[in-house]
């Protein structure tokens, strides 16, 4: 993964992968995965949040008697 | 989120959708109290008629006979209804005008809970969505006076709700909406590149407020009233600063990081053709907001 956003966002391209699970009167089910500059800076900048976040979360939680169903 | 991100096709856009919306629901709920469970159904209910709109906009594309997400760039579907259903779908995630009721009711939930909801992953997914569909191409005129619309009224009733709001949480909310509304306007006015650095700024500093307000609520025991939670800044000095800092950063003060987005999407306004009412509505919303930051920061500094 850390690769593959690293050359997404040195070479401008935009990867796509396809998986595809079948098709219907013509019309083709997939599930499609894009990997271009929008998604790549976007997913770091959530992943970055999510994970202080939960640090704060370790902390702001600890003395509530559910904290375990929390986490 | 991850899921949604990365999702090339409307069915794998389903998945992440309903993802958050369940996870973001069980969140809310935590508390299990009476106004946590209100305000979980609440946003559960706007969330499903997000749902609904994104399955209409299945048979649309069942006519074309594809499911990607990227070719809906294509010019085949610009003048179509589905980026009209999406948009409007989006319209429930991100909280814009019709649907702008459950995001200060999901304040019930605890605060680390409301910085991750609030910043950048439930209501970012509405934007993310629209900005990936319209990366190159252009909106239809329709789809576009109606973003311009729904984000210039929804500055306008955030800021002006935040106004008149005590609950510390609830304030911090109302201007997420405040800056979503920003956000939208900038979609409308075709600079969805703009929209895109508004939006990875406004979730690195509504996140950092949020985790502040989250360390005053600690310090106050529990109290969110603004006017009960004076004079925390001296006993907590460095929260208090970065409180004050990114509450200026809100009203886009220079140099702070909000500065280079949101004065470029107010100044490029200017420059395009947009209906004289929603500019004015939109002037006011950037006075109110002035108003109700600067308010904040008197009661807790």
């Amino acid at each position: 993964m850390l690769i593959l956003g690293y050359i997404v966002l040195r070479t401008t391209q935009t990867q796509i992968f396809e998986f595809e699970l079948f098709s219907l009167s013509g019309v083709t089910f997939s599930f499609t995965f894009i990997l271009d500059k929008i998604s790549i800076t976007f997913s770091i900048v959530v992943t970055l949040i999510s994970g202080r976040v939960f640090f704060f979360a370790t902390k702001y939680m600890e003395e509530d008697p559910f904290a375990t169903r929390f986490i | 989120m991850n899921f949604l991100i990365f999702s090339g096709s409307i069915f794998l856009l389903l998945v992440g959708w309903d993802g958050l919306g369940i996870t973001s629901f069980a969140l809310i709920i935590y508390y299990e109290s009476g106004e946590a469970q209100m305000a979980g159904f609440q946003t559960q209910i706007i969330n499903r008629v997000g749902d609904v709109i994104i399955v209409l906009s299945f048979f649309l594309l069942c006519c074309r006979g594809q499911f990607t997400v990227f070719r809906l760039r294509d010019k085949v579907f610009y003048n179509s209804g589905v980026v009209l259903l999406l948009s409007l779908a989006a319209l429930t995630k991100r909280a814009q005008f019709p649907f702008r009721s459950w995001l200060p009711a999901a304040m019930a939930a605890p605060t680390p809970v409301s910085a991750l909801v609030h910043s950048s992953t439930l209501v970012t997914a509405g934007i993310f969505i629209l900005i990936r569909l319209r990366h190159r191409t252009p909106l239809c005129p329709t789809t576009s006076r109606l973003l311009l619309l729904c984000g210039s009224v929804t500055c306008l009733l955030g800021g002006w709700a935040a106004t008149f709001e005590n609950d510390i949480k609830k304030v911090i909310a109302l201007s997420t909406l405040r800056q979503l509304g920003v956000i939208v306007f900038s979609l409308g006015i075709n600079f969805p590149a703009l929209g895109l650095f508004h939006l990875y700024t406004h979730a690195l500093f509504k996140a950092l407020l949020f985790l502040a307000a989250g360390h005053i609520l600690i310090i106050t025991w529990g109290s969110q009233d603004l006017r009960q939670i004076g004079g925390v800044g001296l006993r907590i000095p460095f929260t208090s600063l970065m409180f004050t800092v990114r509450r200026l950063c809100l009203v886009a003060a220079p140099f702070t990081r909000a500065f280079y987005s949101k004065h470029l999407i107010l100044e490029l306004m200017l420059s395009v053709p947009v209906n004289m009412v929603r500019f004015l509505i939109m002037g006011a919303a950037t006075f109110i907001t002035g108003k109700y930051v600067f308010r904040t920061l008197k009661s807790v500094v």
